[in-house]
């Protein structure tokens, strides 16, 4: 009778895996999940109605109660409290210090920047892994590893110039007669061998340098540590291990964000509840996302830096209003700050925040892009997955008649044209970073005939500005042949 | 054999002139000024030894613009005109180096409008003698080979041992005539027995009457490359202002070039003007520069730019300005940490 086996037939040959020629377990990824941690593009709720399959009968039992459900209650798709921020105008940015809603808003869009960081607000978890370098295993964020490939960098260059010197030295000798000309050849040989490989520099022990000279026993910026966190005694093989270990973990540096650097969530361990870092930094927001945040979702309040001097200790700080940021952003986008409230169609404020809202309603992730001397970098998914894609700048397009006329061609804030030879410069540093230069006009309406001092539709007045794009790239006839 | 030509007319037509290197004007000292043509808004230089004289003396590289007659189907060798940028003709001018001259004007008045009936003839019986000049090179050439091929044959009929006598007759003159050319080939071979040992001297009349049979009648025209010869002896003085186009960034490019550099346009990297500390065929440019006045309000976003830009060419962008006081200040921006 027939059994039911898993043996093979005799004809056929299949290596079974017997222990010694296992593979050994792939080594687990310790990484972020970053398609998990950024699965929300935007700080906002979604509620979508559940599929309908045609075969299964209860799933339209489903839908229809959802969108009963839906009709009769609907679910918000705002947080319940919204986050908060205050408005800074010596920095002309809104401050987010509620490191919930700073995490929140980086998680959710990708908005601010961290004050003291690169982008996304790491200042604890690098001041902790500092502080436990010596433990083994600490997380890496971003900065270490500009900081590694920067050090590499100098070490290189060091070595490179004092190659170069000893080549003119020998070349001199040579000139001089001094020398046989057969020998410098082999030198130099040996020197763009040396250049070529561009890996010689061993930076672990100039971190360990470093970090030998850095006494964990300083208070920086106010911080809280324990005492028997603080190692004295540690030996050099130690510090090279665990630098070679970070340095495995770190993949290939790029220019401005490292989206695959692994930055660890280490295992909760013992150490962690003896360190107590009070976090000194902020998010920091510009103004244009503020106000997308503000106006354009409806998840931000911002309040004023400074209590209004009719502020009783009872009573709760009121946010400003929409008309009131626009208002007072507008002002602030130039330095010194305009006197008056008014608002000019050709303010730098309301020029990029056009082109931030038309981008971001598009599903761009934009981001600030002084980095690369451009207004803002469009991102596909956010800096964690991939580099930008595009470098936006913004230049104002006086196409409506007004402007053209002699009291118009007055008012207007930019008046001078740019240089053709700044194009190409502005053109050569985006290729230089593999990304595409965009040029975005916005076309700026005649002035306003709204009276500032009544209430307002701000969306009135957005609604008459229109963004052009152009993707420029530089061709040269005898070179690109396909 | 020596040529002589007069110093305005073009040498390179002939390939005799290629034969010792003060012909191609390496330690030429022209005249000062030397004339630089304005043609269309720009400046260019028409004779190769005066751009030469001005790259090696006066460090004015300029840029090449011409194509060249040798290899005409391509742009990644050029030749003749070299145009300098107009803050280089007003250095030029301001040093009392060159001055400038309107190209079509001057041929106008040289001319159509000239009455001066005496100038215009020397000048046709000049580029007329410059014909006959560049046709004599040629029945020189033309004579030598027939020698040459003639004592081949000679050679080889002794060696093979026959005593045919060789003869110079016009049966050989014919095979080696090559030319299109009627009267000048057949009035050769009568001459030829007085003129084989003899080294032809162009400047003796005594040849070339035997030969001129018709004045009009010479089959190579020359045009001259430079308008030098229809200047009027005395160039006029050229008033510094005549040059309109010169960018505000000039004094910033006077102080850089008396301290020593050459400088080429920019437009490649992005900046004004890319600096070298010496000739760009020997170094790399240092800096990138950028003008700017003392009082304009420079964008942030142009300085990063700008030294992003240095940095990764391993460059330093330069901004540099005259105050009101007139001395010029420079400030290099470089990317601290990359």
């Amino acid at each position: 009778m027939p059994v039911a086996t898993n043996r093979q037939p005799e004809n056929v040959s299949v290596p079974t895996p017997s222990p010694s020629t296992k593979r050994p377990p792939r080594p687990k990824r310790k990484g972020k999940n970053f398609a998990q941690t950024h699965s929300k593009p935007l700080p906002l709720e979604t509620h979508p109605l559940p599929a309908f399959h045609p075969s299964n009968p209860i799933s339209l039992l489903r839908l229809a109660y959802t969108y009963l459900s839906h009709l009769l209650l609907a679910p918000s798709s705002h947080p319940i409290r919204p986050y908060s921020g205050y408005f800074s105008t010596e920095t002309r940015s809104v401050h987010v210090t509620d490191p919930e809603h700073a995490r929140a808003l980086w998680e959710m869009g990708f908005f601010g920047k961290g004050t003291l960081s690169r982008s996304e607000p790491s200042w604890v978890e690098r001041e902790r892994a500092r502080l436990m370098k010596d433990r083994g295993g600490g997380r890496k964020a971003a900065e270490d590893a500009t900081k590694v490939r920067r050090e590499e960098r100098r070490m290189f260059k060091l070595e490179r110039a004092r190659v170069e010197a000893e080549r003119i030295g020998r070349q001199r000798l040579v000139e001089e007669g001094k020398l046989d000309a057969n020998d410098v050849l082999d030198d130099d040989e040996k020197d763009s061998s040396i250049e070529a490989a561009e890996t010689v520099i061993e930076p672990t022990q100039s971190d360990a340098l470093a970090t030998d000279h850095r006494s964990p026993n300083e208070a920086l910026n106010g911080i809280f540590v324990d005492e028997k966190t603080i190692v004295n005694d540690r030996t050099l093989d130690e510090s090279l291990l665990q630098n070679h270990d970070s340095r495995t973990q770190l993949l290939e540096p790029k220019t401005d964000a490292t989206p695959n650097t692994a930055t660890e969530t280490a295992p909760p361990s013992q150490d962690d509840t003896d360190l107590c870092i009070q976090d000194q930094e902020h998010l920091q927001l510009t103004l244009e996302e503020a106000f997308f945040l503000s106006y354009g979702l409806g998840v931000l309040n911002i309040y004023p830096s400074s209590p209004p001097e009719t502020y009783f200790p009872w009573s709760i700080p009121e946010p400003y209003t929409n008309i009131e940021l626009f208002e007072f952003f507008s002002q602030y986008s130039h330095f010194p700050p305009s006197p008056t409230p008014a608002v000019d169609p050709d303010d730098p404020f309301l020029l990029n925040y056009v082109a931030y809202h038309h981008f971001r309603s598009l599903g761009w992730v934009v981001r600030p892009g002084v980095k690369f001397g451009i207004d803002y970098l469009l991102y596909n998914r956010g800096p964690v997955f991939s580099h930008a894609e595009f470098a936006v700048l913004i230049l104002p397009a006086y196409t409506e008649r007004y402007w053209n006329t002699p009291g118009g061609r007055s008012r207007r804030r930019v008046w001078e044209q740019k240089d053709w030879w700044w194009l190409h410069c502005v053109n050569r540093v985006q290729s230089q970073v593999k990304k595409t230069l965009v040029v975005c006009y916005v076309d700026v309406p005649s002035p306003f005939d709204v009276d500032f001092d009544e209430p307002f539709d701000v969306g009135s007045i957005l609604r008459r500005y229109k963004v052009r794009e152009f993707v420029v790239r530089r061709w040269l006839a005898n070179r690109m042949r396909d | 054999m020596s040529l002589k030509f007069d110093l305005d007319l073009p040498r390179w037509t002939t390939p005799a002139a290629m034969e010792s290197p003060r012909d191609l004007g390496f330690d030429l000292q022209p005249d000062l000024p030397v004339p630089i043509s304005q043609v269309g808004g720009r400046y260019l230089l028409f004779d190769i030894k005066i751009a030469t004289y001005l790259r090696r003396e006066h460090r004015i590289c300029g840029t090449q613009t011409g194509t060249l007659p040798l290899a005409p189907s391509q742009n990644l060798f050029l030749g003749v005109p070299i145009e300098i940028m107009p803050e280089e003709a007003q250095l030029l001018v301001e040093k009392g180096v060159g001055f400038i001259f309107d190209e079509a004007r001057a041929h106008d008045e040289a001319m159509l409008q000239s009455s001066d009936k005496a100038r215009r003839a020397d000048y046709l019986a000049s580029i007329h003698k410059q014909s006959k000049q560049v046709e004599q090179v040629r029945i020189e050439e033309k004579e030598q080979s027939r020698k040459r091929a003639l004592r081949k044959r000679a050679a080889k009929l002794s060696a093979a041992g026959t005593s045919t006598p060789s003869r110079q007759d016009k049966p050989v003159a014919d095979l080696l005539d090559f030319d299109d050319d009627g009267a000048p080939s057949t009035v050769v071979p009568t001459e030829s027995s007085s003129t084989l040992d003899e080294t032809a001297s162009l400047q003796s009349e005594s040849t070339t009457k035997g030969r001129v049979s018709n004045p009009t009648s010479s089959n190579y025209h020359v045009t001259p490359a430079t308008s030098q010869s229809l200047l009027p002896p005395s160039p006029p003085q050229t008033p510094k202002s005549v040059i309109r186009d010169v960018p505000a960034s000039y004094p910033m490019y006077k102080h850089l070039h008396e301290n020593g550099f050459f400088m080429t346009p920019g437009l490649r990297f992005g900046c004004q003007y890319t600096v070298y500390p010496g000739d760009p065929l020997r170094f790399h440019s240092h800096f990138l520069a950028v003008g700017v006045e003392w009082d304009e309000p420079i964008e942030l976003m142009d300085v990063v730019g700008g030294g992003r830009l240095g940095t990764g060419v391993k460059k330093g962008f330069l901004l540099g300005g005259a105050s009101p006081a007139g001395d010029v200040r420079t400030f290099s921006i470089e990317w601290a940490a990359m």
